[in-house]
């Protein structure tokens, strides 16, 4: 089994007008069991689903995200093209998932793009693109999809546009020809008077090269053109004997090279374009030779410009998916993201209304949110150049107590971290947006170590420990809360274990251990020295070594068995917690393995593990954190 | 990082270097306002660095710690050329001249989105309806000498990142048969028709000789604010093909605008600067910008909600070069 699997498989689809797609993710970029539906077969999107879940083995889907061909904002889902339309938040308790995850299907694409093999694209004509730089793309299909990537802190923000739905700019007389045929045959739109919009999605799209194609065969002279579908279009057109189909396909080649210019200067793309969509890809080497590329780099003063900038057409048929798993695991990871802005973005929003002097308060916390964090009033004051009374006024406008209320929040907004105290929040908006901000951090954390669960490790561990003679707990610092948790844990289950805090104790400690018995070591960093040295002495006695610790960390490389808790936090600022639950989480996970095995395998108890068997269904019943039925994070709405 | 080292990049002198003048400001420590504001004719000088040293001369300022300017140009690498400007200047070797710690040149459009999230209500002109969607992308467009394009997207965590590129050079668009003549009139002159070509102060001119040629009229040689003028006057100086130069740069900065928003899903609104909407004052509120910003078929109801505003701060782009220093000190 793959180490990375996840622990149930994730649900990704793409619904388009016609077809839904769906397949299911097991472990980061495998996916398995692809299959597409017709939309027109199911009477909703749930339908859709559920008769694609039916096909899955039995198991359940926690996370579920969905690339949808329209733009997503809000709850309401409402598709453009096709009569299904949802509620999100509704849809995922329907469907029984924790987090259900709608974005607009080109943001979805172009998350993908980043991470495109040289195999998964194909580049048309030349340009070479700038490391780290925005990139583009369009995608022209039922309709004309446009995005773009910007980057930001070594990841990329997508942007929810609309792109395709400017205005039509004509470069030639083919192309006003074509612009006029369009104003004359559309129906209005926005009542008698009103402009009729002809965006490119009209002439870049399925439906757009039909439009064109009736345009230039009334240019051409033919009386009446006879109404041939887009398809078929393409077809006579490759096929090379029909001359307006062959005038049609190069309009249309020569339009998308003016959209995918216009974009690539408004969005200054010298990370390049990426052509997608349901049409350009299927045109082959025809596209390469067509008059694209030319007419992107035809902008008069500015052809130099374009001329560097590198077109691409995507080949890989499981782009969407790859990018709408991206943006799921992203959001997974940072369900405390948006919280994080929280007090921030309050501070943007209150600066209008700010005294002039408050306002030098705002700035530079918002300049120097972190040095904020570690300064006292008075250096506060002097920076920003206000009077003392001025920093707490400003902190009394942002609805906190005083200052070290103010600093509260900054900092759990900042780390993602939660603080020791928080009880002086008096308003009740600000506690629910604490609560909130503090539960929801908590939560995503919880289910970071979910998809991260190494099983062999946990089982490995378990075996260990269910053997042991004595198993003391060694941990320094904030730690030692949980190191005293896991001896209660272990002793409840009849191990003896005692608990070690003292550096010179614990080099005591270790120097007596058994060759039967076990260290257990606790330590976030895995880079304390006296606690590596533990390990080393535990070793030398012919004992094991179990460590909770993070991954790649000196302790973990010393530790026979570690079960990796990955969590950074600022603990220069307060005390870690966020990480000590999910350190305490890890421990519960084992002591009930542990207390399960025991009561599966020993029969009759001897008599000295009574309490142990006794305690075992309690132990299991107060450690839901794992498996836990209840929701822990509900994402109802992404669409950047 | 010491209190002292945050005091580091202070003073400031921060710059705006348009094609014509540069506008210099200088700002003593942190959060202070922004004083000695002076323009200088940029054709007094033969570089940038002397006129640099006449501002700092003539205010009696010392040599600064940090710089920070937007110009009127692409900013690339470190070889910067002003368009249609003798100016050229490498950015590290000015740094060295001016003595400076620290030298960020931006395009003049990159920093005037840098100020857009700190303008205050009585900096901005709001034309027509619509509300803002907090953190939501936000697009920038100016004409003047040319025509300014940039944006910000958030980064989510309360920051901002500015998207700049050539904007201004997107194929103009034509929403009725009227344009789409002019548009062909322009086409005889210009290989592109660039946006830019009608949507700047040239842009104004080359509106009003496409609208002479289609009715038949002999333009005259006319500077952009003569067309403003004339569109603008009553009696026998009023000149019907300046009114329509005018009404069509309103109709197609509309267009155009609604293309950027549409391209960046700018619902945090439209921001208008550069130096000629801010002049036109009321009026502009009266010409059909709005109209045909929303003009856009079924989309109509999503432009309807993006709040459009005119800049009318005084220098913008002076406070946009601050916060663009402030962002990556």
């Amino acid at each position: 089994m793959n180490p990375s699997a996840f622990d149930s498989p994730r649900l990704l689809a793409d619904i388009g007008g016609t077809y839904a797609r769906f397949t299911i993710e097991t472990a980061p970029g495998e996916l398995e069991r692809a299959a597409t539906l017709r939309c027109a077969d199911h009477a909703d999107f749930h339908a859709a689903v559920s008769s694609y879940l039916a096909t899955l083995p039995p198991g359940r889907v926690a996370h579920a995200a969905v690339a949808i061909a329209n733009p997503v904002e809000g709850d309401e889902v409402r598709m453009t093209n096709y009569h299904w339309q949802f509620s999100i938040e509704a849809m995922r308790e329907r469907l029984g998932f924790d987090t259900l995850v709608v974005v607009n299907d080109f943001t979805a694409l172009a998350m993908a793009l980043p991470h495109l093999a040289s195999s998964d694209k194909r580049q048309v004509g030349g340009g070479q693109p700038r490391e780290r730089s925005v990139i583009g793309i369009l995608g022209s299909g039922s309709g004309l999809g446009v995005s773009g990537l910007i980057p930001a802190d070594g990841g990329w923000i997508a942007l929810g546009t609309e792109g395709g739905h400017t205005s039509f700019s004509p470069r030639d007389e083919r192309e006003l020809a074509i612009l006029h045929h369009a104003w004359r045959t559309l129906p209005p739109r926005d009542g008698p008077g009103a402009n009729k919009h002809v965006s490119f999605e009209r002439l870049l799209s399925g439906p757009g090269l039909e439009l064109i194609y009736q345009a230039l065969a009334e240019r051409a002279g033919a009386r009446a053109a006879e109404g041939l579908s887009a398809p078929e279009i393409a077809r006579r057109a490759l096929g090379g004997n029909d001359a307006v189909c062959v005038d049609t396909l190069d309009a249309f080649c020569a339009i998308l090279g003016t959209a995918a210019a216009n974009l690539a200067v408004t969005l200054g793309a010298l990370g390049g374009i990426y052509i997608g969509g349901g049409i350009v890809p299927r045109l082959g080497k025809h596209f390469d030779r067509s008059c694209f590329r030319s007419r992107f780099e035809d902008k008069g003063r500015f052809s130099a410009y374009l001329a560097q900038i590198p077109t691409w057409v995507i080949t890989a048929e499981n782009a969407t998916f790859h990018g709408v798993a991206a943006i799921l695991a992203a959001q997974l990871r940072n369900l405390s993201g948006a919280a994080a802005s929280a007090i921030l973005g309050q501070i943007h929003r209150a600066r209008a209304n700010l005294s002039p002097a408050e306002r030098r308060v705002a700035d530079h916390v918002l300049a120097h949110p972190r040095s904020v964090l570690n300064d006292p009033v008075a250096e506060i004051a002097r920076v920003a150049q206000v009077s003392q009374p001025t920093v707490i006024r400003f902190c009394r406008s942002l609805g906190c107590e005083g200052l070290s209320d103010f600093k509260l929040r900054l900092a759990s907004g900042l780390t993602g971290t939660v603080p020791v105290t928080h009880t002086q929040v008096t308003r009740d908006d600000s506690v629910l947006e604490l609560g909130t901000k503090v539960l929801g951090n908590t939560a995503s954390s919880i289910l970071q170590v979910r998809d991260h669960l190494n099983r062999d490790s946990i089982d490995r561990a378990i075996a260990l420990l269910a053997q042991a003679g004595r198993v003391d707990c060694f941990a320094v610092g904030y730690y030692s809360a949980v190191a005293q948790d896991a001896q209660y844990k272990f002793l409840r289950l009849g191990l003896p274990s005692a608990v070690y805090t003292d550096p010179r104790a614990q080099a005591m400690a270790a120097r007596v251990l058994g060759a039967n018995d076990i260290a257990f070591v606790i330590s976030p960093s895995g880079r304390k020295e006296e606690l590596l040295a533990v390990a080393d002495a535990a070793h030398e006695r012919g004992a094991r070594v179990v460590a909770v610790t993070a991954s790649q960390s000196p302790l973990a490389r010393k530790a026979d068995v570690t079960l990796i808790i990955d969590h950074a936090e600022d603990v220069d600022l307060h005390l870690p917690m966020v990480s000590r639950i999910l350190h305490l989480l890890m421990i519960d996970i084992v002591s009930v393995g542990i207390a399960m095995q025991r009561q599966e395998s020993l029969a009759p108890p001897p008599p000295s593990a009574m309490d142990e068997l006794s305690a075992a269904p309690r132990a299991r019943t107060v450690a839901p954190g794992v498996s836990a039925a209840a929701p822990l994070a509900k994402i109802t709405s992404h669409s950047h | 990082m010491s209190p002292a080292d945050r005091h580091s990049g202070f003073p400031r002198l921060l710059g705006d270097v348009g094609g014509t003048n540069a506008r210099w400001a200088w700002q003593h420590a942190p959060g202070d306002a922004l004083s000695n504001v002076r323009t200088l004719a940029g054709s007094d000088y033969a570089t940038i660095a002397d006129c640099v040293a006449a501002y700092l001369k003539a205010e009696g300022l010392p040599a600064p710690r940090d710089v920070g300017f937007g110009i009127a140009t692409a900013v690339t690498g470190d070889r910067v050329q002003m368009t249609n400007h003798p100016w050229s200047f490498s950015i590290s070797a000015l740094r060295t001249a001016l003595g400076a710690a620290r030298l960020r040149v931006l395009n003049d459009f990159e920093a005037l989105a840098h100020a857009v999230p700190a303008l205050d209500a009585d900096q901005l002109s709001p034309v027509g309806a619509g509300a803002a969607v907090r953190d939501a992308a936000v697009a920038v467009i100016g004409p003047g000498t040319g025509l300014g394009v940039s944006g910000l997207v958030s980064d989510g965590h309360a920051g901002w990142r500015v998207i700049v590129g050539e904007g201004g050079h997107v194929t103009l668009p034509a929403a009725t048969t009227r344009e789409a003549s002019m548009l062909a009139v322009m086409r005889e002159r210009f290989s592109h028709v660039s946006a830019e070509r009608a949507l700047s102060g040239p842009g104004l001119v080359n509106l009003y000789e496409a609208a002479c040629a289609l009715d038949g009229e002999t333009a005259a040689s006319l500077e952009p604010a003569d067309v403003m003028a004339r569109a603008f006057a009553s009696g026998a100086a009023h000149d019907a093909q300046c009114e329509e130069a005018v009404t069509t740069f309103a109709s197609l900065l509309g267009n155009v605008a609604g293309n950027l928003a549409l391209t960046l899903g700018a619902r945090g609104g439209v921001y208008i600067g550069g130096g000629i909407v801010p002049r036109l004052g009321a009026r502009f509120a009266q010409l059909p910008f709005r109209k045909r910003f929303v003009d856009k078929g079924r989309f109509r109801a999503y432009l309807e909600t993006i709040p459009t505003w005119v800049i009318t701060a005084e220098s913008p782009a002076l406070l946009g070069a601050a916060r663009a220093l402030d962002a990556t000190a």
